[in-house]
């Protein structure tokens, strides 16, 4: 869950100026089976069920990778299991499947990966291998779990994830300021984030995204001073830089929505991720929330808590 | 004398322009990815082939050494003679590399199996050990890559019938390898990790 900075951690305006998020992980997982399969084919379970020869023929293309990557050619099942939608809702979770995926992979073979070399590799795949239009937050929110500031160093200066120091209680209160809908809208981020990539290559857009990038170091600052109270007007001035940024970013129901909100009380509210639909994040004062539940009633609330885990194994048979 | 060398180069030459590049490249990058996640390379072969598995697993662990830098995990099924006479003698040839593999190998880990004819059946039931315990197969073949070009995951098949032309060649991509490990190991310094 993205609160500031998205946008900046794509390759096109990380390398040039550096890029900058704060996100937290939330308890909404990916699982990832992998299973010795006696068949000796692959067997691949999601929404649909694949058995192939091997792993070339996958046609769940981070599936597919994950497996060229890691060397293991046949002989598993793998199954993912996720509490959200696997693609388009901003949290992040297509990324999350690339970095559990890699992290079952490899602890099938016994072998460890630290969280951090686990997420460059989901990105080399994504990125590079799939050719996505993504940037790399996500992959090592994912990997390394919890609430951060996770920078894109310029150049090819790597990336670094510093946790939050924030004040006792902080992390909690902000807990208690946040509610999350679904507008169950595909969001067709690839598009947006092309506009956004261009956008930055053109230079057009440049100055709103280092806006936005500072935003970030603004937020981090706030929290870890146990400002809480900023972040609704951090998230809102966030979300306006992100639609003159990317020419688009929501749509006509989902403006209304957060203008709905804002009208019962919320201080802010942004979508998740590129923006075009998915999930919708709401900061409001704990007395608000009941006005502006009512206000989104149409809308499907998902409560969720913080998570401060990153990928991990969750049962590991030895063989 | 003349008629025998001029020939044979000619052939061996024939053969090794056959070699793609680009199974080449995928082969060597798939042995440097196992070799960066700390994998184990086995290779095995008969005959001729036994010592070319013998061979290359040396020059690869030997020859690619780097200060401070991981060394390669590769062996070959053909040394440890003891071991591979009891197999013979109790067990069967044909299960002379598969028993072995048993004690040895793991998910992941990859099986470089030398072979002209790609059928001799210690080598094919090696191959399906291998598969059923997910590992990575590599073949150097040569003829049409027989029943082994069909199991492996990536093959270099060297297109000749004949065993001095096709062993030969299996030599030389092994140092070929050794010189592209050499380079790209001092390029990329990967660290001990």
């Amino acid at each position: 869950m993205s609160f500031a900075g998205g946008g900046t951690d794509l390759p096109a305006f990380a390398e040039q100026h550096g890029g900058a998020v704060v996100s937290t992980t939330i308890d909404k997982w990916i699982r990832v089976v992998v299973s010795h399969r006696f068949e000796g084919d692959v067997r691949v379970g999601y929404s649909e069920t694949e058995i192939v020869s091997d792993a070339n023929h996958v046609r769940h293309e981070l599936v597919r990778e994950a497996m060229r990557r890691a060397g293991i050619p046949r002989g598993v099942d793998v199954l993912t299991l996720a509490d959200v939608p696997s693609r388009g809702t901003g949290l992040g979770s297509s990324s999350a499947v690339t970095v559990g995926l890699l992290n079952a992979l490899y602890a099938f073979q016994g072998i460890a990966k630290p969280a951090m070399t686990l997420a460059d590799e989901a990105c080399q795949i994504e990125i590079e291998v799939l050719g996505k239009p993504i940037g790399r937050q996500d992959q090592y929110a994912s990997a390394v779990g919890g609430c951060n500031l996770i920078e894109f160093l310029p150049g090819r200066g790597g990336v670094k994830v510093s946790p939050l120091l924030t004040p006792p209680g902080t992390i909690e209160r902000l807990h208690a300021h946040l509610l999350l809908f679904y507008t169950g809208q595909p969001r067709g981020s690839d598009e947006i984030l092309r506009a956004q990539g261009d956008a930055v290559s053109a230079g057009d857009a440049a100055e709103r995204m280092i806006q936005m990038r500072d935003l970030a170091y603004e937020l981090r600052d706030r929290l870890q001073t146990g400002d809480v109270e900023s972040v609704g007007e951090i998230l809102r001035r966030g979300w306006e830089l992100k639609r003159s940024a990317a020419g688009v970013a929501g749509n006509d129901a989902i403006e209304s929505a957060i203008a709905a909100a804002h009208d019962a009380g919320a201080v802010g509210g942004k979508l998740l991720g590129a923006g075009g639909g998915g999930f919708l994040l709401l900061f409001a004062p704990p007395d608000a929330q009941v006005r502006v539940r009512d206000a989104l009633d149409e809308l499907r609330e998902i409560p969720f808590r913080f998570a401060f885990q990153g990928t991990s194994i969750l049962l590991l048979e030895q063989a | 004398m003349k008629d025998h060398l001029r020939g044979y180069l000619t052939r061996l030459h024939a053969a090794l322009a056959t070699i793609s590049a680009e199974q080449l490249a995928e082969l060597s990058d798939r042995l440097y990815r196992s070799y960066q996640d700390g994998k184990q390379v086995f290779v095995l072969g008969n005959g001729g082939s036994a010592s070319t598995a013998s061979h290359m697993a040396a020059d690869l662990a030997k020859n690619t050494i780097g200060a401070n830098m991981r060394r390669f995990r590769i062996m070959s099924l053909n040394d440890n003679v003891p071991m591979m006479t009891a197999l013979a003698n109790d067990m069967g040839y044909h299960r002379l590399f598969s028993e072995q593999l048993m004690n040895l190998i793991r998910p992941g880990d990859v099986l470089v199996v030398i072979s002209g004819s790609g059928n001799s059946p210690n080598v094919l039931r090696a191959i399906e050990y291998a598969r059923g315990q997910c590992a990575q197969i590599v073949g150097l073949l040569g003829f049409g890559g027989g029943r082994a070009s069909e199991l492996c995951d990536t093959a270099i098949v060297v297109d000749s019938s004949d065993y001095g032309v096709i062993e030969d060649a299996h030599l030389i991509l092994n140092h070929i390898l050794v010189e592209y490990f050499r380079d790209r190991l001092v390029r990329e310094k990967p660290t001990h990790v």
